[in-house]
């Protein structure tokens, strides 16, 4: 119990983490981005190639992964998102779905088809919580995460740009007449969200050890469950939603360790995804809009 | 000789001739290797097809249609490998299979469209390989199941190049199936769907059926093709069916062109060739997809039916003709001679119906009744609840209270497309059509109701439904002469003008055979000619054809002196009803609404 509580809460927070960069794009463009977790999959390629390829500090490979993730999420936006502005959602979406399959052909292309290793950054014996070893890295994450989350809620609160941010979801038409610069809007929205997703993926991989592909598909499936449980349009709901996944996660895991079948925390994550969308689409903690 | 027979002849042919050819003519043009990597190329291209039919015809996206391969795969093996029959048993099952899985899908799919659709898909998809298609119990785990190519007992085809010959003939079978779904009523339904739920209904589609009808023949093709996929792997494993393969499947349909068979069978069997290339050269190809795809999406900006449009060469360059040109109304052809008998007993009853938005009683606890054989109208300022009326009695609105009968047959709790199959017809105000369908093709769906032939003839095309597609078909030329449009009638509806739309709509209504004739605003966007013009063909339908009709106008003179009753609308409630003459004079109405009018 305690245990996957533990486990629960440091992935949970990742996935938090991962469903904030959904529901900022959501809230910006209406748009479900299908190639948000694939985003972070191709920075954390090319972070473990700069660290473990050409010898360079862990520091430097997050951020070249970062520098990545955030020219992919730009270079998106003003290609697809910003010329298809006035378009139905669904022109977007399939957007996102071709980028989804650039990303994944680029990856294959680029880095193959391989698992690749990445040592985690911080080594050292870690401190010991409800018998769950819990090590320096994660520890880092989760201060990582608190910060990181803290952080972007402040500057959307408090700053007149996080404001017009926010105020974007709601009125586009009302923002123009105000003199906002929908452009700048909409170019922050997409690269912040890739960064998250970039970040989400270095802090999520030493708990998944080697990078393999289609090992991200899996990740967006609890991005998406934490994004849908917190409300498709809350950011503190996003985190929560992300607790619950990862202690939900941790917790059937645990119950069903001894079954032969596998991934049965994952298909309770898709019964809780299609009960949600068929029957409240506006998120299990979302209001009516 | 007969569509049908042909078809059977062309099968035959195709498998007594395929394989020994290929057999012989195969390791001469190419080495065995590029013969099972050709077959992997037929089986995603049959998989294409499948995601063509759900994506191309219904407008439904799947991004998990790797899982239903799997499925498939993993069904044909338990099958061919641990009980040792026959592939071909396989290939069954894994239709079953296929079909099953998709079953599930496609229940919770009804309620979701668009952007959800493709997002319960897509988790489907990557749960099923995280999950289910790991479990030991069905798919042997990580160790993979055998798939061997198994032709009876002991005997195993070792000839690469006569089991391409088989795929290749699958791939001919699941075409004139895919062919057969789109010459019928199921793929008319399909498309109708596509473009306009609401407007299927009125056409007597039941949407939900046909939704799950579509997913469940996707998923039976796709079942199919991965089993021949995993037959000319050998072995399989839930990897082998990753996401990465749904969205290959996206990119063979989207590359071929949304709804073009031959382009998502060509653009699978290419892009497989792929390992053949040069390792420099490798991978390049699926960027370049993915890239056109994008570069598409971006330069089509109208969704997925956007998308289709564009692929059909339409709407992209929409030249809608002048709207003020002079409509000459023909007289409608009338297919269905069932002459309504006059009697005093009333066609259509509602009694006291309420149709309430939140706090808002858009209708309230208005009765009505039109009898047989006559014209009824309804009239009253903008905002008075006549639409909702309308849509309350065909079932568009749900009503909080209130009862509906046509025939004294109560129809109040039925869903709209079984209103419309009782013999509710109706139009709406901005033309419930298939705009991106041609004004025959339009005509054709009308009848719906009258292709009675079942799904299984359908998918055979058998042929007594050869027959009654051949007699719908002579009847909707009839039909698309008589409104004069014989030169336009593979025009897609949306390039006319909004008075030939309405027209055309008319003409589609009417050829659904509909009991009640129920039209929104018959007569907005035409001319006064036109309008008096298509006053005259309604009196002729009542007259010579017993045809009731019960219309919505806002052309007062033209509805006090062609209708026989008259019902006026306030605020959502009744005003006042009577025979015109007797309406034009009461105060209440004059004041109300005709004022203006007639002073």
């Amino acid at each position: 119990m305690g245990q996957a509580l533990v486990v629960g809460v440091i992935a949970g927070g990742i996935y938090g983490l991962y469903a904030l960069g959904l529901v900022l794009v959501f809230k910006g463009s209406g748009v479900l981005n299908f190639a948000h977790a694939e985003v972070g999959m191709l920075a954390l390629l090319v972070a473990q190639n700069v660290i473990v390829g050409h010898g360079q500090p862990y520091l430097v490979g997050a951020g070249a992964a970062l520098l990545t993730a955030v020219v992919v999420g730009v270079a998106f936006e003003r290609a697809a998102v910003w010329p298809l502005r006035a378009a139905p959602r669904m022109s977007v979406v399939v957007a996102t779905i071709a980028l989804l399959s650039l990303l994944i052909a680029m990856e294959l292309r680029i880095f193959g088809g391989l698992p690749r290793l990445l040592d985690p950054p911080i080594h050292g014996n870690g401190i010991t919580v409800f018998d769950v070893i819990v090590s320096p890295t994660q520890i880092v994450s989760l201060i990582v995460v608190a910060v990181v989350g803290l952080a972007l809620a402040a500057f959307l609160r408090f700053t007149d740009f996080g404001l017009s941010v926010l105020a974007a979801a709601q009125d586009q038409e009302a923002l123009r007449f105000l003199g906002i610069r929908l452009a700048r809007v909409s170019i922050f929205t997409w690269g912040v969200a890739a960064a998250l997703s970039a970040l989400a993926a270095l802090l999520i991989q030493p708990t998944i050890g080697a990078i393999a592909p289609n090992a991200f598909g899996v990740l967006f499936i609890k991005a998406l469950g934490a994004a849908l449980i917190g409300g498709l349009f809350s950011m503190p709901g996003a985190f929560v939603g992300g607790l619950v996944v990862g202690i939900a996660e941790a917790e059937i895991r645990h119950a069903t360790v001894s079954s032969s079948l596998t991934g049965l925390p994952e298909l309770c994550i898709f019964g809780v995804v299609v009960l949600v969308l068929t029957l409240r689409p506006q998120g299990l903690l979302g209001r009516t809009r | 000789m007969t569509a049908h027979r042909k078809n059977v002849l062309l099968v035959l042919a195709f498998c007594v001739v395929l394989p020994p050819l290929t057999a012989h003519a195969m390791p001469r043009l190419l080495p065995g290797s590029t013969a099972l990597t050709l077959s992997q190329g037929v089986s995603l291209g049959i998989a294409a097809l499948s995601l063509n039919l759900l994506l191309g015809y219904a407008g439904q996206l799947s991004l998990g249609h790797a899982a239903l391969l799997g499925a498939g795969a993993f069904g044909a093996s338990v099958v061919v490998d641990r009980w040792s029959a026959p592939m071909f048993l396989g290939w069954i099952a894994a239709a079953v299979v296929g079909g099953a899985v998709a079953l599930i899908i496609g229940v919770p799919a009804l309620r979701l469209r668009g952007i959800y659709l493709a997002l319960v898909t897509m988790v489907f998809g990557l749960t099923m390989q995280a999950s289910v298609l790991r479990w030991q119990v069905f798919t042997r785990g990580s160790a993979g199941a055998a798939l061997p190519r198994r032709l009876i007992g002991d005997h195993i085809l070792t000839n690469t190049s006569v089991y391409l010959a088989m795929t290749l003939v699958v791939l001919v079978l699941v075409w004139l199936v895919d062919r057969n779904v789109l010459r019928t009523k199921i793929g008319r339904a399909f498309r109708m769907i596509r473009e306009d739920e609401t407007v299927a209904q009125a056409f007597a589609i039941d949407v939900t059926r046909y939704k799950l009808l579509a997913f469940v023949l996707a998923g039976a093709i796709a079942g199919l093709a991965g089993a021949l996929y995993g037959h000319s792997i050998g072995l399989v494993n839930s990897d082998v069916f990753s996401l990465q393969v749904s969205l290959r499947i996206v990119l063979f349909v989207m590359i071929g062109g949304i709804g073009t068979r031959w382009g998502a069978v060509a653009a699978a069997i290419l892009l497989s060739l792929n390992t053949k290339l040069p390792e420099s050269l490798r991978g390049y190809d699926l960027i370049i997809a993915a890239l056109i795809v994008l570069y598409n999406v971006v330069r089509f900006p109208g969704g997925l039916a956007g998308l289709v449009a564009h692929w059909r060469g339409a709407a992209t360059t929409a030249t809608v003709a002048d709207d003020d040109e002079e409509v000459a109304i023909p007289h409608f052809v009338v297919d269905h001679d069932e002459t309504t008998i006059a009697t005093d007993e009333p066609l259509l009853v509602v009694e006291e119906v309420t149709v309430q938005f939140g706090g808002l009683r858009a209708v309230d606890s208005v009765s009505l009744s039109v009898r047989a054989g006559t014209i009824v109208g309804i009239i009253g300022p903008n905002g008075a609840g006549k639409s909702t009326f309308f849509n309350a009695i065909s079932g568009f609105a749900p009503t909080s209270s209130g009862r509906v009968f046509i025939d004294g047959r109560a129809v109040h709790e039925l869903p709209p497309h079984a209103r419309a199959a009782a013999g509710l017809a109706r139009t709406f105000q901005n033309v419930g059509l298939a705009k991106d369908l041609s004004v025959r093709d339009n005509i054709l769906l009308a009848q719906h109701r009258a292709a009675t032939y079942n799904g299984g003839a359908a998918l055979l095309y058998t042929r007594a439904a050869n027959e009654i597609e051949q007699r719908l078909g002579d009847a909707a030329d009839a039909i698309v002469g008589g409104l004069g449009f014989a030169a336009r009638a593979a025009t897609p509806v949306r390039e006319l003008s909004g008075g030939q739309q309405r027209l055309v709509e008319l003409g589609a209504v009417l050829a659904t055979g509909p009991r009640l004739l129920m039209l929104d605003e018959p007569t907005a966007g035409l001319s006064p000619g036109a309008a008096e013009n298509l006053a005259d063909r309604l009196r002729e339908l009542r007259d010579d054809h017993g045809q009731t009709i019960l219309l919505i106008e806002h052309n007062v003179p033209l509805v006090l002196d062609l209708c026989d009753y008259v019902y006026v609308l306030n605020a959502g409630a009744l005003l006042a009803e009577g025979p015109p003459r007797q309406l034009a004079r009461k105060p209440e109405v004059l004041s109300a609404y005709l004022g203006e009018v007639v002073l």
